[in-house]
C-alpha cells in the first residue's frame, strides 16, 4: 500500500518476545485496505479519487434515487471462490480482502493461519439472501426450502466465508451493530494483536444494500439531508512486526491508538442535553487515543470523520460541538463525499488517513474552484503539506464514540 | 492500558426454557429437568419440527409497540437480575455487550416484506438506518440506565462467548470499569424455518417425542431453544472499591475460525483446539490446570465427536479424565444465548462445587471416550473450567473461569 519502506524490520530484530499472548505489547501497522465501493475499487483507484480532489467532491458518486450503487464487477477478478452463491455483502467483502492483502504486500508468503484472523462488521447482515430465504419458504414452505440458502442468512456468515477463502484461523470477531461496528471491529483486532493474540488481521466492515433497504434508506436520510445512502466494503491489512518481516510486506502508517467511550443513553433524535454527552464521548474518544499514543493535539496534521455530515441532526451536531478546539485542523470525511457506506464509514477512513501519512500532503485538488458546494469541511484552513505526522480518525453514532490515531513511519 | 488488569464476574442473570431466573434455571439443571416441548406460539403446521425450548411464563411485549425483539425483551430481563446488586450510580458507566444469531428477526420478517410499520422505542419510531441489531442493544440499556460504551456481536453459535470475549478486552483494556456481557435469541417464524430446513435437530418419529442426547452413541441431533444469559463482569479495582462479592474471576478469551467449511466440521477438531489453547494464552493458565469443561456438546453425530477430538488434541491423555457436561440435553440449544448460559452454570459450578449433568445419555459412544458427567449431577472442587462454544460457519469461542 505504501510507497516508502519502513524501518519496522530493523527494529524488529531489536525487539524481544515471543509475539504471544502475554508476551510485550506488539505494535500495529496499517499495511494494506481493500477500498470496494461507488467511486473506486482498489487502492490504485481510491488514492486517484482522493488525489483528484474526490473528498472535496470533485469526483462524486452516480446517485440515483439517492442511493449510490455499486457497479458491477467480476468476483473472479479477485479471487479463486468456486461458490456458486454468495450475497452481495459477502461479495464486496471477498474482494475487499483479497485487495487489502494483495496491496500490503508483493510477496505470497502468509503467515501461520492459526495466527491470522478476521473482524468485520455489518450494520444490516445479509438481507438479500434472508428476503431471499423468507419468499422460497412463503412460495414453497418450509419442507421444499433449499438447505443451501439459509447459511447465507446469518449475521456472520461473510466472515465465516472470508475466513474460509483466505485461511484466517485465529482470532476472529464479528460486530452486527449500528454504524460504528466498523470502528469496533478495527479497535478489536488493534487490541488483539498488541496483546499477541494474532499477529494479521483483516479488519473493517461491509454493507450491501438489498433492494427493499434501497428503497427505505434514502427516506430516512432525506429527512435530514446529507450524504447519498451507499455500499461497500472496506477492510484493512493490521499486521504487527513479526508478520511485516515474514510477509515482506510495507507498513503505510503505524496504528498507535485506539479509545471508545460511550454517550450515555444517547439516541437520535435527542434534546440538547444528550448532544452535549454524545459531544463529550467525542472530546473524550480523542483524548484518551491521543493519550495512550503519546501524542499531543499539536502532533496532529488531519482529523478524518467517519459519519455522515448533514449539518442539521444531532450526531452533526454534537461532532461540531466536540471538535470546536479543532477548527484549525484540515477535516475530511470520505462518507460525506462518497456516500454513506455504514459499517464499512470508519475503515474507509483509515484508509484514507493511511494514503494521506504515506504520501505526507493533503488532498487538497490545486484547482479549488470546482469543489463542489454543499460538502461541509475546511478546505480554506488546510495547507498542501500536513503540519503534524499523525492523522485521528473519529466515528460516533448515538451510542459511543471511538477514535483511531495514525503515525506516519 | 492497564496490564495484567484482573477481570472478575459479579452477577449473573438468566432467562431460558428452564427457569426465568438463574436460580430456577441452576435448580432445574441440577434436577436434569427438561424444558424441550412443543412450540405453541405460533402455528408449525407443515413443519418437520415442532419441539423447542420456549421460555414459559414470559409474555413479551409487543414488539412493534415497545422497540425490541422479543429475544431483546429476555436480555432485559436477565440483566436486571444481573444488575441486582450494582448500585445505580455506577451504571451511568456500565456497558453492555450482547449477542445474538438473529436479534431482531421478527422485525427483519415485517421489513422485508413490507407489511409493518417501523417499531416504536421509547423515544419514537426506529430507524432501519440506526441498525436493527442496536435497537436491541439500546432497548437492553434504557431498560437499566446502562450509559457506557454499547455494542453487538454475531459469532452464531459462538455469540455469547464472544460477546463475554469482547467485554473482557474492554475491561482489561480500561475502556470499561463494569460491563454486561451476554446472548440472546428467541424462537421467531423465519428463523425457525432456516433451521428446519439445515436438518439438524433430533428428528420427530410419530409418537415419539424428540430427545437431544449429547455425546450419546446413539444421537441424532439437536433442539433449539430461546432466552438470555449476562454476565456483570467488572475489574479486580471497582469490584473491591464497591465491596462487590467476585464469583468468579474471567481469567482469559479466545474467539477464532475453523476456515474450513460453511456448514461442516473440520472431523480433526483443529480449529476448537486452538481457540481452546488461545483462552489459555490470553489466561496465562497451562492446560494441566483445567478440572472441568462444559462443552458445546449440542447433541449432533459430527460436532460432538469432533469436540472430544479437540480435547484430546489440547488436553492429551488427560482429556479422559477431566469431567465433562452438557447442559444441552435439557436447555436445548440456546443459540446466541448458548454459550452464555452454559458460562453462567460454569460460574456456578466453581462456587457450588457441584457439575449439572448431561441428561438423557444412555449409550457411551467411542469416539466420545472422555469423564463425562452423565445423568446426575457430580460433586467435584473445580478451580479452572473451561466453557466450549462452536458455531455454523466455522466460528469458535472459549472463555477460562477461574474459582475467585
Amino acid at each position: 500500500m505504501g510507497s516508502k519502506k519502513s524501518d519496522i524490520a530493523t527494529e524488529e530484530r531489536e525487539l524481544t518476545g515471543t509475539g504471544q499472548a502475554g508476551g510485550a505489547p506488539r505494535r500495529v501497522f496499517v499495511t494494506g485496505a481493500g477500498p470496494v465501493c461507488p467511486v473506486a475499487l482498489g487502492i490504485a483507484e481510491f488514492s486517484g479519487w482522493l488525489w483528484d480532489g474526490g473528498l472535496c467532491g470533485a469526483r462524486a458518486p452516480e446517485v440515483k434515487d439517492g442511493v449510490a450503487r455499486m457497479p458491477q464487477f467480476d468476483l473472479a477478478d479477485f479471487t479463486q471462490t468456486t461458490r456458486p452463491y454468495v450475497d452481495p455483502n459477502t461479495r464486496f467483502a471477498l474482494a475487499s480482502a483479497a485487495l487489502a492483502l494483495s496491496c500490503s504486500a508483493q510477496s505470497t508468503k502468509a503467515v501461520d493461519p492459526a495466527r491470522s484472523g478476521l473482524c468485520t462488521a455489518t450494520v444490516f447482515g445479509n438481507m438479500t439472501s434472508l428476503g431471499s430465504f423468507q419468499q422460497t419458504v412463503r412460495q414453497k414452505g418450509v419442507r421444499l426450502a433449499s438447505p443451501a440458502l439459509f447459511p447465507h442468512c446469518y449475521a456472520n456468515t461473510t466472515n465465516s466465508l472470508l475466513c474460509i477463502e483466505f485461511d484466517l484461523r485465529g482470532y476472529n470477531q464479528n460486530f452486527c451493530d449500528d454504524a460504528l461496528g466498523g470502528a469496533r471491529s478495527v479497535h478489536s483486532a488493534f487490541h488483539a494483536i498488541k496483546s499477541g493474540l494474532a499477529d494479521l488481521i483483516l479488519a473493517g466492515g461491509v454493507d450491501a444494500l438489498s433492494d427493499r433497504l434501497a428503497e427505505v434508506l434514502p427516506l430516512e436520510r432525506a429527512v435530514e439531508g446529507g450524504p447519498p445512502v451507499s455500499e461497500g466494503a472496506c477492510l484493512l491489512c493490521l499486521e504487527n512486526e513479526f508478520s511485516i518481516l515474514q510477509r515482506e510486506s510495507t507498513a503505510a502508517c503505524e496504528l498507535m491508538s485506539m479509545a471508545s467511550r460511550g454517550t450515555g443513553l444517547v439516541r437520535a433524535p435527542a434534546d440538547e442535553a444528550q448532544q452535549a454527552r454524545l459531544a463529550e464521548a467525542i472530546r473524550g474518544a480523542l483524548s484518551d487515543a491521543l493519550r495512550d499514543a503519546r501524542m499531543w493535539e499539536g502532533d496532529l496534521g488531519a482529523l478524518f470523520v467517519a459519519t455522515p455530515r448533514s449539518g442539521k441532526d444531532l450526531l452533526s451536531q454534537a461532532g461540531t460541538q466536540a471538535l470546536a478546539d479543532f477548527s484549525q485542523l484540515p477535516t475530511f470525511s470520505v462518507c460525506s463525499s462518497a456516500g454513506d457506506t455504514f459499517a464499512a464509514a470508519f475503515p474507509f477512513e483509515c484508509a484514507a488517513a493511511a494514503l494521506l501519512l504515506t504520501e505526507g500532503a493533503l488532498p487538497v485538488p490545486p484547482e479549488l474552484e470546482k469543489v463542489q458546494k454543499g460538502v461541509e469541511m475546511w478546505l480554506e484552513k488546510a495547507s498542501p503539506s500536513m503540519l503534524g505526522d499523525g492523522v485521528v480518525v473519529l466515528g460516533w453514532s448515538a451510542a459511543g464514540a471511538v477514535a483511531a490515531l495514525l503515525k506516519a513511519v | 492500558m492497564p496490564a495484567n488488569r484482573r477481570v472478575y464476574v459479579t452477577g449473573l442473570g438468566a432467562v431460558c426454557c428452564l427457569g426465568g431466573s438463574v436460580p430456577q434455571a441452576w435448580q432445574a439443571l441440577l434436577a436434569g429437568k427438561c424444558g424441550l416441548r412443543p412450540i405453541g406460539r405460533f402455528n408449525l403446521e407443515g413443519s418437520p419440527y415442532t419441539y423447542g425450548g420456549e421460555v414459559v411464563g414470559f409474555e413479551p411485549l409487543d414488539a412493534a409497540e415497545c422497540g425490541a425483539s422479543a429475544g431483546a425483551q429476555m436480555a432485559a430481563r436477565a440483566v436486571r437480575e444481573a444488575v441486582a446488586n450494582l448500585p445505580a450510580k455506577a451504571r451511568s458507566q456500565l456497558a453492555v455487550i450482547l449477542s445474538t444469531n438473529f436479534g431482531p428477526s421478527e422485525f427483519l420478517e415485517t421489513f422485508l416484506d413490507g407489511s409493518a410499520p417501523y417499531p416504536r422505542g421509547a423515544g419514537g419510531p426506529r430507524r432501519f438506518c440506526e441498525g436493527p441489531f442496536a435497537w436491541d442493544v439500546e432497548h437492553v440499556a434504557e431498560q437499566i440506565g446502562a450509559g457506557g460504551l454499547r455494542a453487538n456481536v454475531s459469532l452464531s453459535c459462538s455469540s455469547g462467548n464472544a460477546a463475554i470475549a469482547y467485554a473482557l478486552e474492554l475491561v482489561r483494556d480500561g475502556a470499561a470499569e463494569v460491563a454486561l456481557a451476554g446472548g440472546y435469541d428467541s424462537i421467531q417464524k423465519i428463523m425457525w424455518a432456516g433451521l428446519a430446513c439445515m436438518r439438524v435437530m433430533a428428528p420427530e418419529a410419530e409418537g415419539r417425542t424428540p430427545v437431544v442426547r449429547p455425546f450419546d452413541l446413539n444421537r441424532a441431533g439437536t433442539l433449539f431453544s430461546e432466552g438470555a444469559g449476562v454476565l456483570l463482569i467488572e475489574s479486580g479495582e471497582h469490584a473491591q472499591k464497591r465491596g462487590a462479592v467476585p464469583l468468579a474471576e474471567l481469567a482469559g478469551a479466545g474467539s477464532n475460525n475453523n476456515a474450513f467449511h460453511m456448514t461442516h466440521a473440520d472431523k480433526e477438531g483443529v480449529g476448537t483446539a486452538e481457540v481452546i489453547q488461545m483462552a489459555l494464552d490470553d489466561a496465562r493458565i497451562p492446560a494441566d490446570e483445567v478440572d472441568h469443561i462444559n462443552a458445546h456438546g449440542t447433541g449432533t453425530k459430527l460436532n460432538d465427536a469432533v469436540e472430544v477430538r479437540a480435547f484430546k488434541r489440547v488436553f492429551g491423555e488427560r482429556a479422559t479424565h477431566i469431567p465433562v457436561t452438557s447442559i444441552k440435553g435439557g436447555l436445548g440449544h440456546a443459540m446466541g444465548g448458548a454459550s452464555a448460559i452454559e458460562a453462567i452454570t460454569c460460574v456456578l459450578s466453581l462456587r457450588e462445587g457441584v457439575i449439572p449433568p448431561t441428561i438423557n445419555f444412555e449409550t457411551p459412544d467411542p469416539e466420545c471416550e472422555m469423564d463425562l458427567v452423565a445423568n446426575t449431577p457430580r460433586k467435584a472442587q473445580v478451580r479452572t473450567v473451561i466453557n466450549n462454544s462452536a458455531g455454523i460457519g466455522g466460528g469458535n469461542a472459549a472463555i477460562v473461569l477461574r474459582r475467585a
